[in-house]
């Protein structure tokens, strides 16, 4: 048999593993092993398993992702949340709509902290939902401005997701986190625009609240002094060369953990949350990384990647076409995969179909991420949405697919913005690099 | 399943103890960075050897970290097809995915086994230290995996066997 059918073989057994209810992880190593025993031979393939675990757990570069988990876990134990969104609300609070745009902008700055889509909404569940629904927030527009929220999460810089991509493709992590920053400020607009829209349609999903007074947003600064302080850090020690991104991880797992014991969180409850977060989490996203490595040496010894390639060559179709086909593809993949899930499945297919066609691996990094996350917020499986739906049971599913609509109509036209001028997104790593 | 529940406590109890010193290691390992790039920004002498002790301290800290993953389940899995079928099949197929993933932690075990056996006389690069020992520990915290993923199986198996047979006692019931 060819390499190429075994390849396609080999897929098709990936899928039908995961779908068996197979930890995706488990399901990429499985099929990996298998094909590679297939192609080369047993003892090599089984001895890839021991080579890609140790080569992963011993990578220092990889070390970054225990260290974000677990920043993002103490920043929600010593819930800077709260204190974002106190300050978002005091000076946006009293416009229509004003609560819903403190939420997107608190998830915007718990995300820079955070790194994850999933996490932040369910940080803002807590902290912004009850805030809304208080003040009349009609529920639709409190739930999707969450949703819209923490999908701004993997996208906003230092995002976990980005620094996954890097690793997988081998990019710098920095150019990376600095594309970001244009196409996440684009989105945090398109979606204060979107709310903006919805409550002059309808004035009244959202009712204004009360004026605050300058004393009380000086107040706000004051003790959001921590969490401005935490992100300063992290963020400006990145983006100046001051450090490292491992390093500025660290860093700000220090300053997270003082914060924390400061504001008398360090509880044997919290601490017991923070652990299993960070082991659970870390341990499954390497998981899935030495699964997706030990899939990629299969895929390179069988050539599908170029096979594909030279397949969709074939076929003479634009660019923009094949490009286009791969949105929907992640539009679909998001709404049912976790985004970690739906990157690293796909990424070794699916970058040199890309790269191929002459378009940027780093444009195309932030066109995946930003895609995924609109899926994460798109019916039937949109993983934001069931995260807000677990900690909500008294709001109908169909009213927070409602409230996520909107959103992600914008959301497509921020993609269609992007991907027509690559430049919004390639032009500050092209000055800064 | 007294037996079965005293065992899943104990050896779930162990690998939070574990996890939990895993993550003590990462929180200190945190702070000898934060230090060594303070003395790097302030003093332009940064920390001897750091590059060969977090090297070796990540390997151990992340095998830590594999078996509370897999008491607790958290491993990402796509049940569309269960939830498709029903109860019953979804039972069933996360049967087939605990077995698939302990079929591949056995051969991981035995291949980090084998890892280390060959890492016998390497040192790391600047410091000089041994590896082998780091890698047996990093093999043997990963062993703990096996239990753990045992439990979780033997766990998934009765309840398919449980729910299988509440189904027919109720049809037959009916």
């Amino acid at each position: 048999m060819e390499a190429i059918t075994i390849a396609l073989l080999g897929i098709l057994i990936m899928f039908a593993l995961i779908a068996l209810h197979v930890p995706v992880g488990v399901s990429l190593a499985i099929t990996g092993v298998g094909v590679f025993a297939w192609i080369v031979g047993f003892d090599e393939a089984v001895s890839l398993i021991g080579t890609e675990f140790s080569a992963t757990l011993s990578n220092m570069d990889y070390s970054i992702i225990p260290f974000f988990i677990l920043l993002g876990s103490l920043a929600s134990a010593a819930g800077l949340s709260t204190d974002l969104f106190r300050l978002a609300n005091s000076f946006l609070g009293h416009r229509r709509g004003g609560l819903a745009l403190a939420t997107v902008g608190g998830c915007a700055a718990f995300g820079s902290v955070c790194g994850s889509s999933l996490a932040t909404v369910a940080t803002m569940t807590r902290v912004a939902l009850p805030e809304m629904l208080k003040r009349g927030y009609n529920p639709s527009l409190a739930t999707g401005s969450i949703a819209a929220g923490g999908a701004l999460g993997s996208l906003i810089p230092p995002s976990l997701i980005i620094v996954l991509y890097a690793l997988l493709t081998d990019l710098d992590t920095r150019m990376l986190m600095i594309a970001a920053i244009i196409p996440a400020m684009l989105a945090i607009v398109m979606n204060a625009l979107t709310i903006i829209t919805i409550v002059r349609i309808n004035p009244d999903i959202a009712p204004k609240g009360e004026r605050a007074s300058w004393t009380t947003r000086g107040q706000s600064l004051i003790k959001s002094w921590q969490v401005l302080l935490l992100g300063g850090v992290v963020a400006g020690g990145i983006y100046g060369g001051v450090f490292n991104i491992t390093e500025a991880a660290a860093v700000g797992v220090v300053i997270a953990f003082v914060m924390c014991g400061m504001r008398g969180q360090l509880t044997k409850s919290n601490l017991r949350e923070v652990l299993q977060e960070t082991a659970s989490n870390t341990a499954m996203i390497y998981m899935m990384l030495i699964g997706a490595t030990i899939l990629s040496y299969f895929l390179s010894i069988s050539h599908m990647p170029e096979y594909t390639v030279t397949w969709i060559d074939s076929m003479n179709l634009p660019a923009f076409v094949v490009v286009l086909a791969l949105y929907l593809m992640y539009l679909i993949l998001g709404s049912i995969f976790e985004t970690v899930a739906a990157m690293v499945i796909t990424l070794p297919f699916v970058l040199p179909i890309v790269t191929g066609l002459g378009y940027d691996p780093i444009w195309w990094g932030i066109m995946m991420l930003s895609v995924i996350g609109t899926g994460m917020n798109t019916p039937p499986i949109g993983m934001n949405v069931f995260v807000l739906f677990g900690m909500t049971r008294d709001i109908p599913l169909k009213t927070i697919f409602a409230g996520t609509l909107p959103f992600v109509i914008s959301d497509i036209i921020k993609l269609l913005i992007l991907t027509t001028v690559p430049e919004i997104t390639l032009w500050l790593p092209s000055i800064i690099g | 399943m007294i037996l079965t529940s005293a065992i899943e406590k104990s050896i779930r109890k162990t690998t939070e103890l574990i996890a939990l010193i895993g993550l003590s290691c990462l929180l200190i390992q945190a702070v000898m960075i934060v230090i060594d790039v303070l003395l790097r920004l302030f003093l332009n002498s940064p920390l001897f050897g750091m590059e060969d002790i977090n090297q070796l301290l990540i390997t151990i800290i992340l095998a830590s970290f594999f078996p509370i993953l897999l008491i607790d389940s958290k491993n990402i899995t796509i049940d569309f097809l269960g939830q498709l079928l029903g109860t019953k099949f979804k039972v069933w197929l996360d049967v087939v995915g605990q077995l698939f993933t302990l079929l591949l932690f056995i051969l991981v075990v035995w291949q980090l086994a084998i890892f280390s056996i060959e890492v016998e006389y390497q040192h790391t690069l600047i410091l000089q230290i041994p590896i082998a020992p780091f890698w047996w520990l990093t093999t043997g915290l990963m062993t703990l995996c096996i239990p753990a993923q045992l439990i979780v199986t033997a766990s998934k198996i009765y309840q398919a066997i449980h729910s299988h047979s509440g189904i027919s006692e109720t049809e037959g019931t009916d």
